[in-house]
């Protein structure tokens, strides 16, 4: 192992920090004053309250704009909400599982429940995040569409638009992880190179290959590093 | 200066030195540690130390903060094991809780048996290897602020970093 991998390995020792908490509670308890991480003052400064003006505007309009119904109701169809769309893909993902829940109750091949589940689950795919908050909620969507995929083995499985929209769902869904996945190695390895000594050769590589990673082309960007590190 | 704008004065400049050097202090003491419930005791210490002698003292009479913070804490960490001889076991455990928690069980791994493989190594180096290991590579000091904290010429300090670095490459060829 050379210096620099070294350096490169104690730089993983930087992962370790104080409590939050204790951080806060220390600062309070040495100065014995109510104190904060961050420097308040700002609330007191013009500036600040023109912002809070600015942002109560812009709440209440949105407020007026969106003031429909926006409960977990998915008796509301989907067709009718689509409209006004202001669903995330776990409201869809949802409707579609209800749907096909009914079905499966009413023990019978429903057009209009058919038709509300093939548009739930396009919405749930256009409406996918594509880098999901942490891994719980990665493993949320995945449960849940795998719940999806099983029950429409009971509802309409002849239904090709059906089908293929739960494949569709499925593929999104495999891409998303697989991406996720990718950007969690590519953020290691990029923080193991940063302190490595490289030819130009390798800076241009590394160089390359944070771009793609800043384009969320991850698998760009450690077919680079996969380069750099051989040569 | 009236005797609120000077007290007003006296914790912004404390607010701010703490709120810059707080988690390094802290991860240099817990790596010599290796225990949380230690580490948080002397990180207060140090900065109570710190806070006690601006409030003696102007706070611009303490030209270098940093070097005031390393050079208590190492002292700190010094007493410490003299009080209590018996080394702590390394915890892993301990360490791997302060990693992210929300942070993919994959990357985890991979962080967790790096800072297994480091913590093991730097806890065999001997005390003052440790420290300009953490000061000059982890915390970038300067030879020049390094040197200060351990009132020895820069020369002499560049070689105590090398030395420490070579011994530290025959530990990891070792774990």
């Amino acid at each position: 192992m050379n210096e620099q991998e070294i350096i490169a390995k104690l730089r993983v020792l930087e992962k370790i920090k104080p409590r939050r908490d204790w951080t806060k509670n220390t600062l309070r308890e040495i100065t014995g004053q109510k104190t904060y991480l961050v420097s308040f003052d700002f609330l007191k400064t013009p500036a600040f309250s023109l912002a809070m003006l600015m942002v109560a505007l812009v709440a209440l309009s949105w407020l007026g704009l969106f003031n429909q119904p926006k409960s977990n109701n998915f008796e509301t169809p989907v067709l009718e909400i689509a409209k006004n769309d202001v669903y995330d893909y776990n409201y869809y993902l949802e409707k579609a599982s209800q749907t096909l829940a009914k079905a499966e109750s009413t023990s019978q091949e429903n057009e209009k429940l058919v038709e509300e589940t093939k548009q739930a689950l396009k919405k749930a795919v256009e409406k996918l995040p594509s880098r999901p908050k942490n891994p719980q909620e990665s493993a949320k969507i995945v449960e849940k569409v795998k719940e999806i995929e099983e029950k429409l083995t009971t509802l309409a499985p002849e239904d090709k638009e059906l089908t293929d929209a739960t494949k569709e769902l499925k593929e999104k869904t495999k891409e998303m992880i697989e991406r996720e996945i990718y950007r969690i190695k590519v953020e290691a390895e990029l923080a193991m190179l940063e302190n490595r000594s490289l030819t130009d050769q390798q800076k241009e590589l590394l160089e390359e290959a944070k771009k793609d990673y800043n384009n969320q082309d991850y698998l760009s960007a450690l077919e680079k590093i996969l380069q750099l590190t051989n040569q | 200066m009236s005797e609120m704008n000077m007290a007003k004065n006296l914790h912004f400049h404390f607010r701010k030195i703490y709120k810059r050097h707080v988690e390094k202090i802290y991860r240099f003491i817990y790596i010599k540690v290796n225990s949380q419930q230690i580490a948080e005791d002397l990180t207060s210490e140090v900065f109570l130390r710190l806070w006690k002698a601006l409030q003696k003292e102007n706070p611009s009479s303490i030209k270098n903060p940093k070097a005031f913070l390393y050079k208590t804490a190492r002292n700190l960490v010094i007493d410490h094991y003299r009080s209590f001889p018996k080394r702590k076991e390394v915890s892993i455990e301990e360490v791997k809780d302060m990693a992210d928690s929300s942070q993919n069980l994959e990357r985890k791994e991979l962080i967790n048996s790096e800072i297994e493989i480091v913590q093991k190594a730097i806890t065999k180096l001997k005390n003052d290897y440790q420290d300009v290991i953490l000061w000059y590579y982890l915390d970038n000091l300067t030879i020049e602020e390094i040197s200060k904290i351990l009132g020895k010429s820069e020369n002499a300090t560049r070689v105590i970093i090398h030395r420490a670095m070579e011994k530290l490459k025959e530990l990891l060829k070792e774990v």
